[in-house]
């Protein structure tokens, strides 16, 4: 709700709503992937 | 030059929109293959239901409807967490995530437009209102081809008594009779006019009467629907008041 009523397409933060949306999505993605990849690999070599 | 350039992006990512997800969520690609080479089922099935996941949030958004990037949102969110408790095995971190991925896919995707679905069509009338329609229209044409007001008047306080019940297709069964009675009457002194018929002195009564009859049955239909408000919003107060309120 407060993210709709803050971001809109001509607001000059939008850019910035997005980018932190990216990084939040991204680490948190990527983390687990990588994490998930790490105890793989050390299953695989145990 | 800046909104200029913000609306291009907008335009730009609501094209490839959602692509971002299942690219994202890419690493658990490999995990899942390196964790079948291990023999881990656990982390297999958790990486996969979380790149399942991505993908499926990606075809939500593509949709681009209201509401998708929610939704979308909730199944980014479900599937980072099974990712993350089944793959990665991260316990209660993997809640953390899972709320992470919720909000990042929330602003990622936060003002691109979501287009509203159109309203569903509504019911067309049933097949008895549209005839009588039809022949309503027939004998109006007749009534000003021979500049008959009292004709006119009758078929127009049908149509009148017709269009109320275009809307409550329920009580059409119950009226059907009285309409058919009115509209064929109409229709066949109509017809006999427009064949040159020297209209006797009981037609102008006659019609009078067709008027008056067909404006009962629309104020009937009337004070039937405010009784039924009226019996409703009695029975509303004492529901309220035997609840205490």
């Amino acid at each position: 709700m407060m993210i709709e009523r803050n971001a809109s397409p001509t607001a000059p933060h939008t850019p910035l709503v997005w980018g932190w949306g990216a990084l939040l999505l991204g680490v948190c993605l990527s983390l687990t992937g990588f994490v998930a990849l790490l105890r793989a690999f050390s299953a695989l070599f145990r | 030059m800046w909104p200029d350039f913000l609306a291009g992006w907008i335009r730009l990512r609501t094209q490839w929109r959602g692509f971002e997800l299942p690219l994202l969520a890419s690493p658990l690609l490999p995990a899942a293959f390196i964790g079948t080479l291990a023999g881990e089922q656990r982390i297999v099935v958790g990486c996969l239901l979380g790149f399942g996941a991505s993908l499926l949030a990606a075809r939500r958004l593509r949709r681009g409807r209201l509401g998708d990037a929610r939704f979308a949102a909730w199944i980014m969110a479900v599937g980072t967490g099974l990712a993350g408790f089944m793959g990665a095995g991260l316990g209660f971190f993997a809640l953390v995530l899972a709320a992470g991925a919720f909000f990042g896919t929330r602003h990622l995707f936060a003002a691109l437009p979501e287009h509203v679905p159109p309203p569903a069509p509504p019911p067309p009338p049933p097949a008895a209102i549209v005839q009588a329609r039809a022949r309503l229209a027939r004998v109006m044409a007749v009534a000003d081809a021979r500049g008959d007001a009292r004709l006119r008047i009758a078929a127009s306080a049908v149509q009148d008594a017709v269009e109320e019940l275009a809307g409550r297709p329920d009580r059409l069964t119950a009226v059907q009779p009285f309409l058919s009675m009115q509209v064929d009457g109409l229709e066949r002194i109509a017809a006999r006019l427009a064949n040159g018929a020297t209209p006797p002195p009981e037609l102008t009564p006659l019609l009078d009467d067709f008027t008056t009859a067909a404006r009962d049955r629309h104020e009937r239909i009337r004070r039937d629907e405010s009784a039924a408000l009226a019996l409703h919003v009695q029975h509303l107060t004492e529901r309220l008041r035997a609840a205490g309120y």
